[in-house]
């Protein structure tokens, strides 16, 4: 593993990566503390423009951007009593109550502390078990790879909204996208209607820009008139000796729970921090002090949250199948890269694959100079205005679309797909499990016909492998298990409302 | 008989119709046979689970327990946002990056948010020379500036 790290870490800190660690770091940042801009949104924005950079650079840069956003997110929680991202919902419980005490400072620190010892356990967590996982996973033939998606989309479905029918049906929608365009086999058109443009399926980036920025710039629209008021004064930022006391075991336990709830497909960090909060909550023995500004319902949640921000890598980087839409969106990045994902990056592209993680380790570094000497400045960043911001996102989103293929005939996906992706929004349908299965869909297709070309046409082929089966069972029982109304209201009364998504 | 869950009641209305006509469209290309798939057989499978998750959501939607309304759209919003993106496709080859930015600025500002002339002017000529910066001479785009 050392030989290994030191690789990554001399391909981590060239200065060309260096400085795409800490663009991606800083724009995470930006984007965590911005309540109108998610990291999904912003790396479907800057996705195009990671073609023009070297593979390596631009997954840095991505990466640093979504754990960055996770760092951040925290801020405007106890600033504003406004979670800068989905994840930070929880931390809103107990920080803003500190800062209105007067302590806002300490549970700034606290939590960029928590989120930093998370994020270099996790970093050592990735690092240990994707070679193993890797070379298990080089055992999948193609059973195995078609189960391994079925479970990754039920894993995310179920997840991802309030009815599993609804998100089923998104993911579904999303295999169906994935199908437009020239057949593998046979070369024959599927479902493009007269537009060559189509003839090689739509465009990832189209699909993802429509869904996640412009769906969402509509709407945010209508509430975005609401002022931000700070209300809360930032003071000394060092904890003192018995706030330490009082968080270091959270943060721990935190980072141990959120690094291995974020390997599982469609938890990442919201689940995460939610799970960490109830454990912290119910071990404490002053379960009263929760709500009222408990330094353990912030150091906790947080190291969960970024754990698992970090860990949440481990399915995508060892087997090629995402475990969220963030990661979907990394994948796509990857494949534009012509690099295909899977079990063999990690042989094949050695330095690609140890750079990241080893960015991952400065990306934090930097996140913590970042956030913590310069916190004041990133509070006065929440004073922008949204009338400034939409306009900057839907540009750069245009030209981005444009550039991938030059060709304003993806622009025009994008906007069909805002349309779409809003109208499924207000309907209470979430967009991750339709870009999990857009970019899953033809490597399912492939993997599903090549087993069973492989097995004459035997179907049992799936249940007769033992890998391939346990996957499948694992699917069904966890559909099976959500399905029940009793387990579904017990998930929905979260601390956080309904509309929050994984990611 | 009335709709509980309207929300659902819709979306699964309108999944299932997308699945119908996914199984209708693949019988146009070749559905071939289990072991030589052709390329209709996989839309059509979607297209049958659509039509299963949708009819779910449809019975969902008329007992589900706790009532759910529609949200109202916002048609202003989303002509707005959407048509700024389309001005934008439309002129970029026509006319060129500059002009399809500051029709991009002026439509999707002239929205619900009260802006001051002055200042959609400030931000289209700063986003004019942030994006000809970085997509023109940091990226090398092919697309003609004006």
């Amino acid at each position: 593993m050392i030989e290994h790290l030191s690789l990554g870490f001399s391909v981590a800190l060239s200065p060309i990566n260096l400085l795409y660690c800490l663009i991606g770091a800083t724009l995470g940042t930006f984007v965590g503390i911005l309540p109108g801009l998610s990291p999904v949104t912003a790396i479907a924005m800057l996705l195009p423009i990671t073609f023009k950079i070297p593979a390596i650079s631009s997954l840095i840069m991505l990466a640093g951007i979504y754990y960055g956003s996770h760092h951040a997110g925290a801020t405007t929680a106890i600033m504003l009593n406004m979670p800068g991202e989905p994840s930070s919902v929880v931390i809103c419980l107990d920080g803003h109550p500190m800062a209105r005490n007067g302590r806002a400072g300490v549970a700034l620190c606290t939590s960029a502390l928590a989120s930093f010892f998370a994020g270099c356990v996790a970093v050592i967590v990735v690092a240990w078990f994707s070679p193993p996982l890797a070379t298990a996973a080089l055992q999948f033939m193609a059973p195995e790879y078609s189960a391994a998606i079925v479970l990754a989309l039920v894993a995310v479905s179920v997840l991802s909204g309030r009815s599993l029918a609804m998100t089923l049906s998104m993911a579904l929608l999303g295999l169906l996208l994935g199908t437009v365009g020239t057949d593998i086999n046979s070369g024959a058109l599927r479902f493009t209607y007269g537009f060559p443009q189509l003839a090689d399926g739509v465009e990832f980036v189209a699909v993802a820009v429509g869904f996640f920025a412009f769906a969402e710039i509509i709407a945010h629209l209508p509430t975005a008139e609401v002022e931000k008021i700070v209300d809360t004064k930032l003071t000394a930022l060092i904890p003192t000796r018995a706030d330490f006391a009082a968080a270091w075991k959270p943060a721990l336990r935190g980072t141990l729970l959120g690094g291995a709830l974020g390997i599982l497909p469609g938890t990442g960090p919201l689940l995460s921090s939610f799970a960490s909060y109830a454990m912290e909550k119910r071990l404490s023995r002053t379960p009263s002090r929760f709500g009222h500004g408990a330094i353990e319902g912030i150091a906790g949640p947080e190291a969960a949250g970024n754990a698992a921000a970090l860990t949440h890598f481990i399915p995508m980087l060892t087997l090629g199948v995402p475990a969220g839409a963030t990661m979907a969106l990394m994948l796509g990045a990857m494949l534009i890269q012509g690099i295909s994902p899977g079990p063999q990056v990690m042989t094949q592209h050695p330095d690609l694959f140890w750079g990241l993680i080893a960015s991952m380790w400065i990306g934090n570094m930097m996140l913590l100079v970042l956030n913590l000497p310069l916190v004041g400045i990133w509070v006065r960043l929440l004073s922008i205005p949204y009338r400034f911001l939409y306009p900057t996102i839907l540009v750069f989103c245009c030209i981005g679309v444009y550039s991938v293929n030059n060709s304003y005939f993806d622009v025009f996906v994008a906007v069909a797909c805002g349309g779409v992706g809003y109208i499924l929004r207000q309907l209470g349908c979430s967009p991750a499990p339709l870009v999990l299965g857009l970019v899953l869909g033809p490597i399912l297709e492939e993997n599903v016909r090549r087993s069973l070309i492989l097995s004459r046409g035997d179907p049992s082929v799936f249940v007769s492998r033992p890998i391939s089966l346990a996957l499948l069972l694992i699917a069904i029982a966890t559909i099976a298990a959500f399905s029940l109304p009793k387990l579904l209201q017990v998930r929905m009364a979260g601390p956080g409302e309904k509309a929050v998504t994984p990611e | 008989m009335t709709i509980r869950d309207q929300k659902e009641f819709v979306a699964g209305i309108l999944f299932a119709t997308i699945g119908v006509i996914a199984v209708f469209q693949s019988q146009s290309y070749k559905i071939g046979t289990i072991t030589r798939m052709g390329p209709g057989y996989f839309p059509a499978m979607i297209g049958i689970g659509l039509i299963l998750t949708g009819t779910t959501s449809i019975a969902r939607g008329l007992w589900q327990a706790h009532p759910e309304r529609l949200d109202n759209l916002h048609w202003r919003d989303m002509a707005l946002v959407l048509g700024a993106a389309l001005l934008f496709a439309v002129l970029i080859d026509r006319l060129g990056l500059i002009e399809a930015i500051a029709a991009l600025v002026v439509v999707s500002c002239s929205g619900r948010i009260r802006q001051r002339p002055f200042e959609v002017l400030a931000i289209g000529i700063a986003l004019i020379a942030l994006a000809v910066g970085v997509f023109i001479y940091g990226l090398n785009i092919p697309v003609s500036i004006y």
